[in-house]
């Protein structure tokens, strides 16, 4: 500020907090600044540019009468002042109105990309809508930065060759099942490779072997079904598929944790998700030694307490077994019917067995 | 802020309207006063006074301690807004209006009104309105409603220590201004 900008605010302070009285301002200034006492003037004169009181009494009235009408109306439309609303200005309709057509945009959006979605989930080798499917499994993986998520994303794309390979089974395209059975075999592996490296780091590795538990009960539920459709080819080639993959998980000593929901089996088939079958499988921390078999009589309800054959015969040579729950084709042992008689096994109580 | 005017809000906040009542009875005379000069027409501050009043019942409970926790500077925000709106929406009668200072002058002032008040508010409304709205609002704020420089800064949305150096060039403006108007009633 200038020194008259300076001046001139000082005495507007000292006339507000009441040091000096106007007059005593305009006479000072008139000593120092003669050219700013017309504006000094004029600014203590401003405060007295009031309405006479007879239009302020009749203000005070009227604006009072239109306040009352408003309050009034906005009352009654609103049940007791709790949501007043005002007309909305033009300006703020148009806005509500572009918002609106956002909103409507946006949702066709989203609709038509949940339908595109659920077309592309289904679709086949074979569909034009294929290739997105393939391509979007494929964002999905390069945009997977934690393994956890990496995890997910190999285990989904393992399911979906999976299915695909039953669909083109079901319609008899036998080498584009078994290709798709290939791939599907491929993504475990790799969603093997992913649980054995973060183990062998000693990270956290839940979220990826809940993402493999995922991945090999499906194949495993899938060689069910296939087997009870008498699809041998598919039968075969799970078979195999899974079997492999228990080696691979038994000899990296991959700990997995027991199956949560109820496998159906039946002697000579693969071990399901979870049943290490490999002597030098890590067991378990709830696991019972394999070399010391113990009965399960949560498991056998004709049991009646005798252990894990419905002959009483409890741990007399299926010892590869009866530990850890599974039931496993190469478990015959002398005398038993190792699960000839138990063709549900409860996966709760694999790796429990008391 | 007045511990009776806190007490005041605090009840309007939870909708009751006698303690709003009591607050317009407080405050009314000098939200019109602003609102008068401005407009210049007294049907319009009438109206413009109500809306003010009734933009305060309505969002009272945005009421913030950034207004220095005065009641009276918040409501001079909205008298403000509502002011610049008002002129917004009005822009054609306006710029008709500002055609001609004494044709304002013939349609603003009403038979009742009398000399002391026509000179004063008629004159002082016509020369605002040869001031920048900025200045505008300094003259109104800090000269005619005697707010502090820091309170007009809170209103303005400005720092304090430019209020005090924008207040004595817009004295200065609104003097040429008023010299300006009393050429044109001397002429007439």
């Amino acid at each position: 500020m200038t020194d008259i900008e300076q001046l001139f605010d000082n005495l507007l302070d000292d006339v507000a907090s009441g040091k000096r009285s106007p007059e005593e301002c305009v006479a000072l200034c008139q000593e120092t600044y003669p050219e700013l006492v017309s504006s000094l003037k004029l600014a203590l004169a401003l405060r007295t540019a009031i309405p006479n009181e007879q239009e302020i009494e009749a203000a005070r009235v009227n604006a009072r009468r239109k306040l009352d009408a408003l309050l009034d109306q906005d009352e009654e439309a609103s049940a007791g002042l709790q949501g007043i609303r005002v007309r909305p200005s033009p300006r703020r309709k148009t806005r509500w109105l572009v918002a609106a057509l956002c909103a409507a945009v946006l949702a066709l959006v989203m609709f038509g990309g949940w339908q595109l979605s659920t077309a592309t989930a289904s679709a086949l080798p074979e569909s034009p809508l294929y290739t997105i499917k393939r391509g979007d499994e494929n964002i999905q993986l390069q945009l997977a930065w934690s393994s956890a998520t990496r995890g997910d994303v190999l285990s989904m794309i393992a399911l979906h060759r999976l299915d695909e390979a039953r669909a083109e089974a079901a319609r008899n395209n036998t080498s584009q099942a078994l290709s798709l059975m290939g791939e599907c075999d491929a993504a475990t592996r790799q969603l093997i490779g992913l649980v054995i490296t973060t183990q062998s780091q000693r990270q956290n590795d839940a979220a990826l072997t809940r993402a493999l538990m995922r991945t090999m009960q499906a194949e495993y539920d899938a060689l069910q079904q296939e087997r009870s459709n008498g699809a041998s080819m598919m039968v075969q080639a799970l078979t195999s598929t899974m079997t492999n993959q228990q080696s691979t998980l038994n000899a990296s000593h991959i700990q997995m944790p027991p199956m949560a929901t109820p496998v159906p089996v039946t002697p000579t088939q693969v071990a399901p998700p979870g049943a290490a079958t490999h002597p030098a499988a890590t067991p378990h921390p709830t696991q019972q030694p394999h070399a010391t078999p113990t009965p399960r009589p949560t498991t056998q309800p004709n049991s009646k307490g005798n252990g894990g054959n419905s002959n009483g015969n409890s741990g007399s040579g299926n010892s590869s077994n009866s530990g850890n729950g599974a039931v496993n084709s190469s478990s015959s042992g002398s005398g038993n019917a190792s699960g000839s008689s138990n063709n549900h096994v409860n996966s709760n109580d694999m790796g429990h067995g008391k | 802020m007045d511990e009776s005017d806190a007490f005041l809000v605090a009840r309007a906040i939870r909708r009751d309207r006698e303690a709003f009542s009591q607050l317009y009875d407080r405050y009314v005379d000098r939200i019109y006063r602003f609102i008068r000069i401005r407009v210049g027409n007294k049907e319009d501050a009438d109206d413009l006074t109500s809306v003010v009043f009734f933009n305060a019942w309505r969002t009272i409970d945005h009421f913030s301690p950034k207004h220095d926790g005065s009641f009276l500077a918040w409501l001079f925000t909205l008298a403000r807004h509502v002011v610049v709106d008002r002129y917004r929406r009005d822009r054609e009668v306006m710029s008709l209006d500002a055609m001609g200072i004494h044709r304002a002058d013939e349609a603003m002032v009403s038979p009742e009104d009398d000399l002391d008040s026509r000179l004063t508010i008629m004159a002082l409304h016509q020369a605002l309105r040869l001031l920048t709205s900025e200045q505008r609002d300094v003259v109104l704020l800090r000269f005619i409603e005697g707010l502090s420089a820091r309170q007009v800064g809170i209103i303005l949305g400005k720092q304090e220590g430019t209020v005090r150096g924008m207040q004595f060039r817009a004295i200065e403006a609104i003097r040429r201004a008023l010299h300006l108007v009393r050429e044109g009633d001397t002429l007439d």
